[in-house]
């Protein structure tokens, strides 16, 4: 089954979806979407911003709509100049680390589509402070060794770029890649709508692949108004136990889903998803993340009327770089509690313990 | 040629563990030299007869080896610890690296920019904060595929960025040792020696036992060398220029070259049209000081492919430069048995 989550990412990895770009790769998300999951959905659209919604209708007469997201977008880097002797200089999309930058390896999608390598600062630049501290973003310049005239026909100021991150097999069920973040997330929400194709769901399943989440969260925040949905969940990844990282921040690669609790969002529907996952007997860890998630749930609970939200995540090593890491069969069980949650939502979602929707206590809600 | 530089750059010998590059190069170069052979501290030597015999020993050399890491430490969560040869820190983060001879797939680890606390935002990374993931969740998984002291390269593909710009691992000295190559498959005018060197990136070492079993009369020490073309940076200090020729230094941080030699690089360079530059700037070494200093001492010329980021996992070279480099090389195999001895 992994394989199955691993080759829907590599399909949504080949799609440029820089944040701010997600426009130009939607429709190949999309098609592709439909193409991985077996006709588990029944009709789909793009919104203005570039977000992908796809739609699955129950058989069953008003039943809940639960609402699954992940952010399609990825951090990257647009090109704010063209300088001399075919050197380019970038700004970041998202939080880039100026660490990483010396000889990291990047695309630069202009009229067509090539390679640069982030040359070494010259010294007069990269030790003007006198201290260990890094040149400015904008120091770093690309390399792109083409002279300036070949170079300025095809790349223009304004033109995205992404670091180049193969996917690669480490020990065990663990890869490493770029843009895991957040793709691998979109991938476990496919596979698992792959798997319950052809079998009877009650509940309505809308998934939203958003733009924008790398850069301030418009593309769940404006999908908000095109879903309407009783429950939701969004799934991000999260961080990983790393050296210098407190345990209670994180959760060990290979212990399976993490779960967030937050007061930014719903407990209900918490609870349901954590139900599910136990009920399955799918390796979790539960993570206190108080006064935000840092995810678009903190987005999708308030937006529009408000959609009671769960955060799902997958841990993941050195995020926002090109050799994010992550278990497979962590990925596996954030699949198999999406799997859960989608047939158990319209049973709990009616229980009086985790009931969720506009309850009317007496006469008629305000139209 | 380019696919065998390609081909070259592509192989892992980081200082020390010279053996898959230099077993390739001894089957490529075995039908065409009359003699090859590992000497004592392992160089690979080879020998061919040219038409003539000089009255001195000619020696060309070019080091095998590369930049790379070592791992000195398996850590409790199955991280490695390592040591570097020769590369700077503030390259390593997040980059893919092969470790061992099993060639593990791995990744420099780098915090995630959301926990590095404020105070530390923007700060140079430190070789005590660097440690590579090969996906091992214990010391006890790592430990069944990766042992303390085994050599850690790049994993880095060959990539044409444009028509003559080539990035990759290794160009240093994997250039020098393709001219080598394609000297030994060539006819040559007079009688001469090849040396594939080791351990030149741990201070030149390799050189020195080459240099004391050759003897050489004069050495040509074919390498790359830093160019600091980037844009920005103030004419006096980018050292050498992508796209302006071989290399000709006349003296670096570790060498004195022959003057004489220097002078009749350039003349022929001039005379055949092969576009050459000097080093603008004192600094760095190669396997010359070592066959400048041992052996009996020797007149030594360094004749190298400028090459950005020259210590990292993408060297970054103009494929001009390094066919100026072969074809000055080449040149100078022509005259150099006819010079006097003095």
């Amino acid at each position: 089954m992994t394989s199955t989550i691993l080759s829907i990412f590599e399909k949504l990895k080949s799609i440029l979806t820089v944040s701010g770009y997600e426009i130009l790769g939607a429709e190949n998300v999309r098609s592709t979407a439909l193409e991985v999951t077996d006709g588990f959905f029944s009709s789909s659209e793009i919104t203005k911003s570039g977000s992908v919604v796809l739609y699955h209708k129950s058989k069953k007469e008003n039943a809940k709509t639960l609402l699954i997201d992940a952010h399609i977008d990825t951090i990257g880097l647009v090109v704010s100049e063209i300088c001399e002797d075919g050197f380019l200089r970038t700004a970041p999309v998202g939080g880039v680390d100026r660490r990483i930058l010396t000889t990291a390896e990047v695309e630069i999608f202009g009229k067509e589509k090539i390679r640069g390598v982030f040359a070494s600062v010259p010294p007069h630049l990269a030790n003007k402070n006198g201290d260990d501290s890094l040149p400015d973003f904008a120091d770093f310049l690309v390399d792109t060794g083409k002279a300036r005239d070949e170079l300025v026909e095809i790349v223009s100021v304004g033109d995205p770029c992404v670091f180049v991150g193969e996917t690669k097999k480490l020990l065990g069920d663990r890869i490493t890649s770029a843009h895991l973040d957040d793709k691998i997330c979109c991938a476990a929400i496919l596979s698992a709508c792959k798997e319950l194709s052809g079998t009877d769901i009650e509940c309505n399943v809308t998934v939203l692949l958003s733009s924008g989440e790398e850069t301030r969260g418009g593309g769940a925040l404006t999908a908000s108004f095109v879903t309407s949905a009783d429950g939701a969940i969004a799934l991000d990844v999260n961080f990983a136990k790393e050296k210098d990282v407190p345990d209670y921040q994180s959760s060990k690669i290979g212990d399976g889903a993490m779960i967030s609790r937050s007061a930014v969002t719903d407990r209900t529907m918490t609870s349901i998803v954590e139900k599910c996952a136990r009920d399955g007997n799918v390796k979790h860890k539960i993570i206190a993340e108080v006064d935000g998630t840092g995810t678009n749930a903190d987005t999708i609970e308030v937006a529009n009327m408000g959609t009671p939200c769960a955060v799902l995540s997958v841990p993941i090593k050195y995020m926002h770089t090109p050799c994010e890491l992550c278990s497979l069969g962590d990925v596996q069980c954030v699949s198999d509690i999406l799997v859960n949650t989608m047939k158990s939502f319209e049973k709990y979602a009616n229980e009086d313990e985790t009931r969720l929707g506009i309850r009317v206590l007496k006469g008629d809600i305000v139209k | 040629m380019i696919n065998l530089l390609l081909k070259l750059c592509s192989l892992d010998g980081v200082s020390g563990c010279e053996k898959n590059v230099l077993s390739f190069i001894s089957e490529e170069i075995m039908p065409f030299a009359d003699s090859v052979y590992y000497d004592r501290a392992g160089n690979l030597v080879a020998f061919k007869r040219g038409k003539r015999t000089p009255n001195k020993r000619i020696v060309f050399a070019a080091h095998a080896d590369e930049v790379g890491l070592v791992i000195k430490s398996i850590e409790e969560d199955g991280t490695l610890l390592f040591d570097d040869i020769g590369i700077l820190a503030s390259s390593l983060p997040t980059r893919r690296v092969f470790v061992g001879d099993k060639r593990l797939h791995g990744v420099i680890g780098s915090k995630p920019i959301h926990l590095v606390p404020r105070a530390e935002r923007g700060k140079k990374a430190k070789y005590e904060d660097l440690y590579i993931d090969i996906g091992a969740l214990s010391k006890s998984e790592a430990e069944q595929y990766v042992s303390v002291g085994d050599s850690v390269s790049f994993d880095s593909e060959c990539v044409m960025l444009s028509e003559n710009i080539l990035k990759a691992k290794a160009v240093d000295d994997r250039a020098g040792c393709t001219v080598l190559i394609n000297l030994i498959k060539s006819e040559l005018e007079y009688d001469t020696y090849f040396v594939f060197t080791r351990r030149e990136e741990l201070g030149t070492l390799g050189a020195i036992s080459a240099a004391n079993s050759l003897k050489p009369d004069i050495c040509i020490v074919c390498e790359s060398t830093t160019a600091s073309d980037i844009c920005g940076t103030p004419d006096m200090r980018k050292v050498v220029k992508l796209g302006f020729g071989a290399a000709v230094p006349f003296m670096d941080g570790g060498t004195l070259y022959s003057r004489e030699l220097y002078a009749l690089a350039g003349r022929i360079a001039e005379e055949k049209g092969i576009k050459w530059q000097t080093k603008t700037m004192v600094a760095g070494g190669t396997d010359a000081r070592s066959f400048q200093r041992e052996g009996h001492g020797c007149r030594v010329l360094g004749v190298a492919l400028p090459t950005r980021y020259i210590h990292s996992s993408a060297c970054v070279c103009d494929i001009r430069d390094f066919y100026a480099q072969n074809e000055l090389c080449k040149e100078l195999s022509m005259v150099l048995g006819g010079l006097n001895n003095d």
